[in-house]
């Protein structure tokens, strides 16, 4: 503790006798004292708006979705979680509304199987570039513009799905070339951006992980005869596939709560379908698609944004506790 | 990079190699390599280092070393800290190419051949002079495929075979026994002393004609020393060993020849009964009876 | 036993070719990721430099010979279905001619006026009847330059000049607000939101993230609770934008729905001495909000990389002042804080210039891209001057942001809003950019200062 420490410290320093000292120390340093709990108390102030923010989360999203205070209802006092769960239509501004979340999460699983095909093998393979074969300097010059591409607002990628990817690359190779029809917003060009968006993420997550493979396992593995190929693949990599599966984790998690790119590139009527070529409609787009017009206050409609928007962090909120989780046994294991 | 540059050079070597390897196997070698005793000639050094020196970028560690160790015998390196016993003992096996900027003068030659010519493959060579490091680094695997690794990274994926080849290694480890029950448990939660034994017995499943130990005993309480040390005296029949210890007993107890190294240079190297018992140079005196430094 | 010779050694080729092999995969992913990087700023750059779709009155000329020459009596034109403007007489600008003779077209006497939406354009062509061989009139649906029948010689029309020829990154789209006409569009509004909006951020992002991080380093013990908040910490780092959006939606523009019946105000300002100004509740979709939003968003990325940076202080620069009697707040506040300040502010700035580019929690609490005014509406150091009040204003007035308003464009089909677009694209990444700089240049400052 620091007034103890303080104490110690002063009371040491003194050349009086030690009880004297100390009191009258304690009476001159009695106002400092009381500011320090201040400042302390502020600073956990600070800390505990963490807590605040997440219990705050909950309770809108809850109070919205799940259970209101009475005079109002809520969301799924109005519509029936069976209907919710189990419908295959999602028509919230219909005349004749359906609230079923399945083309929602469809689509949602959509991006995230494209961008995970894409994102996935390619970031971990800068990962191993970067930790096993990488010299420092090509290192020095990577690394910055992996995070160059990991700060480009996403609003860019999703312009360069619509304006870029899907007129000049996907139109032409799958509609000219192979005949299949192709929507302009296209679930392929979103999934497409959005695994590119998240190659830095599992890139920078997964190299810290390797990295912290000891170096001692590498150098057995070359003693025993192996190439930098297997000392890669057969030892650092199943060393660190715990921390590898945890960035993995992450990186899914940010695809599925991507929004603008998606919104932008591929968001249009909530298909239940697994074609990539055709349009969808994620939780996360069909949020901002229905803010982006008025919403009328306290109709279905808005409960509905609650009631998704309540699902999508659940989901998110799983893999994130669950990578966390992975990731902290990892620490132990190697530091 | 070497491994890269010499592709193409690969082939022809691979042939000479093929030779050679052709040369020194026998068609009964069982893996033990007892085969090379027909045909290397006795007294021909299995390793040779000639007018050596080794450079971190630009500060020299060894200094024109002249040592010849020979086939089937247990060589002790001693020296005070820092001396290069390590960096030594690493570039017989090349070890130290995978550090940026390490460079080395002269020859080191095994059986004959100098490893440090560029047509040399590091991976077959390492294949043959296998080492053991100071800290016991299983990987994070089961007991089996930790023994299994090196086979199995060679090519070899027969299920029989590798089983067989775990359990030979096992026991010329000495750890068979206590292990036999949990190989598909993970090789961590062995202990120290077993951990050692089990790097020892994965460094035995490639069949090395050479194994290098950088103070494989030194992180090991006297009991486990001791079954280290027996299992060494094992070995001695079918390997050579090279050995970096920092105590004296262990050199004297199961060494046959013994180097002093001190600043980066060969002090002395002899019978090791004669260098404890009437050392010729004055440091190696002062170094053995303590008044070192 | 494969473990040596002949075997062996053929295998060993093999490895090798093998991990060559995937050496090359690993360099050619990570080459992969840097060309699209290139690609992306390259396509955006071309993209905000190529000239637009013009639009206006351009010449229509007629082919120097056609199958019809010769022929005594005029030829006779009548169009109809145009896309893509109208044709016009010279000397009346604006008034629709869809009925002309060829000696009008030869004279110059006819123009078309585009309407930028096509190159050239589309109509359907009737010409007389006297002049085909079965006296009977002849029609031709959507024929235009480059798709002409056969047999006829057709008004050819002349491109529109392209608009914005040196591309779309004017002053205009600095200085203007939104607009329906492409080349009339700027974003102004949007640049001046964002600026207040990272102002905003920053004063209330970095005093509590960097709080809460030094309470966690310096003075909390690892107790359960401690724990529980560090784990909290690292999950909110991973809750999607949007959901703070609905967060910040609820509780700082809507206000839970408390002042939904009448429309409550508060004034402030008096005290100061300058013009009293009334604030509605509940705010909507006003600076203050959004700041709010962004700084619940950057929180998390804030306190983890101060935390980070004051981990990273040597224990021993702590034991020193403590030894020189110094509190633990003074030795915070006088030598850990100092020392760990670069990294904090690097950490600080990475959040920030993530939540700049953030538009999906912005667009969620109802901020909207029409907006044709700077926050406050301050249209310079002048207007400052006379009314600082505007100050004050600021923070609760309706704004939009960078990336809402390239949003916007992006998703309108009207033609050359593309360019619009990618033109918004730059400024945003200009900003981001010139924060960026800023903070390496701090940065560099602060850390000459600290030698150990
Ligand atoms: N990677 C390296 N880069 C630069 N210098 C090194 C490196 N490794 C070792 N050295 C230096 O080379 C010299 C010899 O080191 P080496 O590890 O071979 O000593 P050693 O005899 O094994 O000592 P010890 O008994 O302490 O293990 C030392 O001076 C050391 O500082
Ligand atoms: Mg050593």
């Amino acid at each position: 503790m620091s007034e103890s420490q303080q104490e110690q410290l002063t009371g040491n320093a003194s050349p009086k006798p030690r009880a004297q000292a100390a009191s009258s120390l304690r009476r001159r340093f009695s106002w400092v004292r009381a500011r320090e709990q201040l400042i302390q108390g502020v600073l956990f102030g600070c800390s505990l708006l963490s807590i605040v923010t997440t219990l705050s989360i909950i309770y809108v999203l809850v109070s919205e979705s799940l259970i209101a205070i009475p005079p109002h209802t809520a969301f799924f006092q109005e519509i029936s979680f069976s209907e919710f769960f189990t419908s295959t239509k999602w028509l919230p501004q219909h005349d004749e509304a359906h609230y079923g979340i399945l083309p929602l999460l469809c689509g949602t699983l959509l991006i995230t199987g494209i961008s995970a095909l894409i994102g996935l093998p390619m970031g971990l393979l800068i990962a191993i570039y970067l930790s096993e074969y990488a010299s420092p300097s090509s290192r020095k010059w990577v690394k910055p513009a992996l995070e160059i591409l990991a700060g480009v607002p996403t609003v860019v990628y999703g312009y360069f799905a619509l304006r870029i990817l899907s007129p000049l690359i996907i139109s032409p190779v799958f509609h000219d070339w192979l005949g299949f029809s192709v929507m302009g917003k296209n679930a392929l060009a979103g999934g497409i951006v959005v695994g590119l968006m998240i190659i830095p993420m599992v890139a920078s997550l997964s190299e810290d992980v390797m990295r912290s493979v000891p170096n001692s396992l590498r150098e057995s593995g070359y003693a025993l005869g192996s190439t930098k190929f297997d000392v890669s693949t057969k030892i650092v990599v199943p060393a660190a596939l715990s921390g590898i599966f945890a960035a993995f984790l992450l990186a899914l998690s940010r695809s599925i709560g991507e929004t603008m790119a998606v919104s932008i590139a591929s968001a249009g009527l909530a298909n239940l379908t697994l074609n990539p070529l055709d349009q969808i409609q994620t939780m996360t787009s069909f949020i901002v698609d229905v803010m982006g017009g008025e919403v009328v206050s306290g109709s279905t409609l808005e409960k509905s944004l609650y009631a998704v928007a309540l699902v999508l962090f659940t989901i998110t909120m799983g893999m994130n506790l669950i990578s966390q989780w992975v990731l902290s046994r990892y620490r132990e294991v190697y530091q | 990079m070497k491994i890269q540059g010499d592709l193409k050079q690969r082939k022809t070597v691979m042939a000479l190699e093929k030779r050679f390897t052709q040369f020194v196997e026998s068609p009964t070698v069982s893996g033990t390599g007892e085969a090379t005793d027909a045909t290397v000639p006795r007294g021909l050094p299995k390793i040779e280092t000639r007018t050596m020196s080794f450079f971190y970028g630009t500060k020299q560690a060894l200094h024109d070393i002249n040592l010849q160790i020979q086939d089937r015998s247990v060589t002790a390196l001693i020296g005070p800290s820092g001396c290069g016993k390590s960096t030594y003992l690493r570039s017989l096996n090349r070890m130290n190419d995978i550090i940026e900027g390490t460079r080395v003068t002269g020859e080191v030659l095994l059986d004959g051949e100098d490893i440090y010519a560029s047509e040399v493959d590091v991976v077959s060579l390492r294949k043959r002079v296998g080492m053991v490091f100071q800290k016991s680094t299983p990987f994070p695997k089961s007991i089996f495929d930790n023994i299994a690794f090196g086979p199995r990274i060679a090519g070899l994926t027969k299920k029989t075979e590798l089983q067989h080849i775990v359990e030979r290694c096992l026991k010329q480890a000495a750890i068979w026994n206590e292990v036999k029950d949990r190989l598909k448990e993970s090789a961590m939660a062995l202990s120290g002393g077993q951990q050692q034994r089990l790097c020892i017995a994965r460094a035995l499943a490639t069949n090395p004609e050479v194994l290098l130990m950088d103070e494989p005993a030194s992180a090991l309480d006297p009991a486990s020393t001791a079954r280290i040390e027996d299992l060494i005296f094992e070995l001695k029949q079918n390997y050579t060993i090279v050995i970096v210890t920092h105590n004296m007993q262990q050199a004297a107890r199961i060494s046959e020849k013994t180097a002093f190294f001190c600043m980066g240079r060969l002090v002395e190297i002899g019978r090791t009964k004669q260098i404890f018992t009437n050392p010729i140079q004055k440091e190696t005196e002062d170094y053995i009876t303590g008044r070192f430094g | 036993m494969s473990l040596q010779g002949d075997l062996y050694e053929r295998r060993l080729i093999w490895r090798h070719r093998m991990g060559q092999g995937f050496e090359w995969l690993c360099r050619l992913a990570t080459i992969g990721a840097l060309a699209f990087l290139l690609i992306l700023l390259g396509s955006i750059l071309i993209k905000a430099f190529t000239p637009g779709r013009g639009k206006g009155v351009a010449a229509v000329s007629m082919p120097a010979s056609g199958p019809h020459d010769g022929v005594g009596d005029d030829l006779s034109y009548l169009v109809s279905n145009i896309s893509g403007g109208q044709f016009e007489e010279k000397d009346r600008p604006g008034i629709k001619q869809n009925l002309f003779t060829r000696t009008d077209v030869q004279q110059g006497k006819i123009v078309f006026n585009h309407d930028g939406r096509r190159v050239a354009p589309l109509f359907d062509l009737t010409i007389d009847s006297k002049f085909s061989a079965d006296k009977a009139s002849q029609s031709w649906k959507k024929v235009g330059p480059g798709r002409e029948p056969e047999g006829v010689a057709i008004p050819s029309v002349h491109p529109p000049k392209p608009a914005n020829p040196w591309g779309w990154l004017t002053w205009r789209l600095l200085t203007h607000g939104n607009s329906d006409d492409p080349i009339d569009s700027g974003i102004m509004p949007g640049l001046w939101g964002s600026l207040w909006l990272v102002g905003l951020t920053t004063l209330m992002a970095v005093p509590l993230g960097v709080g809460a991080a030094v309470y966690l380093e310096e003075y909390s013990k690892p107790t359960l609770m401690t724990k529980f908040i560090q784990l909290n910490i690292s999950n909110l780092a991973g809750v999607p934008s949007i959901v703070y959006g609905i967060l910040g939606f609820t509780v700082f523009s809507r206000m839970f729905g408390i002042f939904d019946k009448e429309k409550t105000y508060v004034e402030i300002g008096g005290i100061l001495g300058l013009k009293t100004i009334e604030i509605s509740l509940p705010l909507g979709p006003v600076v203050l909000a959004g700041a709010c939003t962004l700084t619940l968003l950057s929180l998390p990325v804030v306190i983890i990389t101060s935390q980070e940076a004051l981990r990273s202080i040597p224990a021993s620069l702590r034991h020193a002042a403590y030894a020189l009697g110094a509190s633990r707040w003074q030795t915070i506040w006088h030598q850990v804080l100092p020392a760990a300040l670069p990294g904090i502010l690097t950490g600080v700035i990475l959040s920030l210039s993530r939540a700049i580019g953030e538009a999906a929690p912005l667009a969620v609490i109802g901020v909207a891209a029409q907006i044709s005014w700077a926050p406050g509406e301050i249209t310079g150091v002048g207007d400052l001057v006379q009314h600082p009040e505007k100050l004050i204003k600021a923070p609760f007035d309706r704004f939009t942001a960078l990336p809402i308003q390239i949003y916007s464009w992006v998703n309108d089909a009207a033609p050359n809003f593309e360019h619009v677009a990618a033109a918004g694209i730059l400024v945003l990444l200009i900003t981001l950019l010139s924060l960026n700089g800023a903070a390496i240049f701090i940065r560099q400052r602060f850390q000459r200062k600290n030698h150990w």
